[in-house]
């Protein structure tokens, strides 16, 4: 029986990594044949993968703290 | 990997300036890993505590992983250490209060089929994408809703570049365990960028 489209969202990042059998696998590819919601979901979650790398929690340091956390660093070496 | 091996040995010849770069280009990354394994409160001492690791060892770094991930694991495995010394290292094998259906029931029928069409996305280059101030935040108010378990395994995979296998020595999680919880917070910014669009 192939995954329901549920099943292909649950399943979509361990295809996307490799880790589904073989089986597993052909059945993943079959319903991504004749679904087409299916496949956008996965070439968006694919696109979402490429995008959320750039996400920066963080502000820039300044030069002040920069050199602070150097300083620091640099000490403990020594 | 040139690059690399020459900032390494610059810091080792202990040139000033070796280690403001060695800072500017890793100090934030290891600070959203320290922040998502013991809380932003002790987030800056543990890195702390990493760096003066990171430099004594520098001398053994072998370059069998980048720089970036050898900091990383450096940096997890003081976070882990320090939250297990504070009691509050959290089991993550048990993953039962962590919410199974991730893109939301009420999106399928009974039988698991879509209930509706997706919406199609059209955000231009993820590059672009990622510098619209809007989705940037929508982004990073998500991965503040995720669970601690997902936003650890997701920070450290997908902003820090750790391999599963690695992040499962370090939270001391199953690989199974760590992709669920990988893909459910993936699914969560799936569905936070579909809201925007």
């Amino acid at each position: 029986m192939l995954p329901s489209c549920r099943n292909m969202t649950e399943l979509s990042s361990e295809y996307l990594a490799g880790k589904l059998s073989w089986s597993m696998r052909l059945k993943f590819r079959l319903h991504l044949m004749m679904c087409i919601h299916c496949r956008r979901y996965l070439r968006q979650f694919q696109l979402m993968l490429r995008l959320t790398p750039q996400i920066s929690m963080d502000e820039e340091l300044e030069e002040k703290q920069i050199d602070l956390i150097a300083q620091k660093i640099k000490q403990a070496r020594q | 990997m040139a690059d690399e091996k020459l900032l390494i040995s610059r810091v080792l010849a202990g040139e000033e300036e070796a280690f403001s770069d060695l800072v500017k280009q890793y100090h934030n990354g290891m600070l959203r890993v320290a922040s998502a394994i013991v809380g932003s409160a002790d987030a800056d001492d543990v890195v702390q505590d990493a760096w003066i690791k990171a430099i004594r060892a520098l001398e053994n770094f072998e370059g069998r992983a980048t720089l970036k991930t050898w900091l990383t694991t450096i940096v997890a495995n003081t976070a882990k250490s320090h939250a297990k010394k504070h009691s509050r290292w959290l089991a993550l094998e048990d993953l039962k209060s962590d919410e199974r259906d991730d893109l939301g029931l009420e999106r399928f029928t009974p039988n698991g089929h879509w209930l509706n069409p997706l919406k199609v996305w059209d955000l231009g280059s993820p590059e672009a994408a990622a510098c619209s101030e809007q989705m940037h935040q929508a982004l990073v108010e998500t991965l503040e809703t995720l669970s601690h378990a997902q936003r650890m395994v997701f920070i450290l995979h997908e902003l820090n570049g750790m391999e599963v296998e690695s992040i499962c020595n370090i939270l001391e999680i199953t690989p199974s365990n760590a992709r669920v919880l990988l893909h459910r917070a993936r699914n969560k910014l799936y569905a936070a960028i579909e809201a925007m669009i």
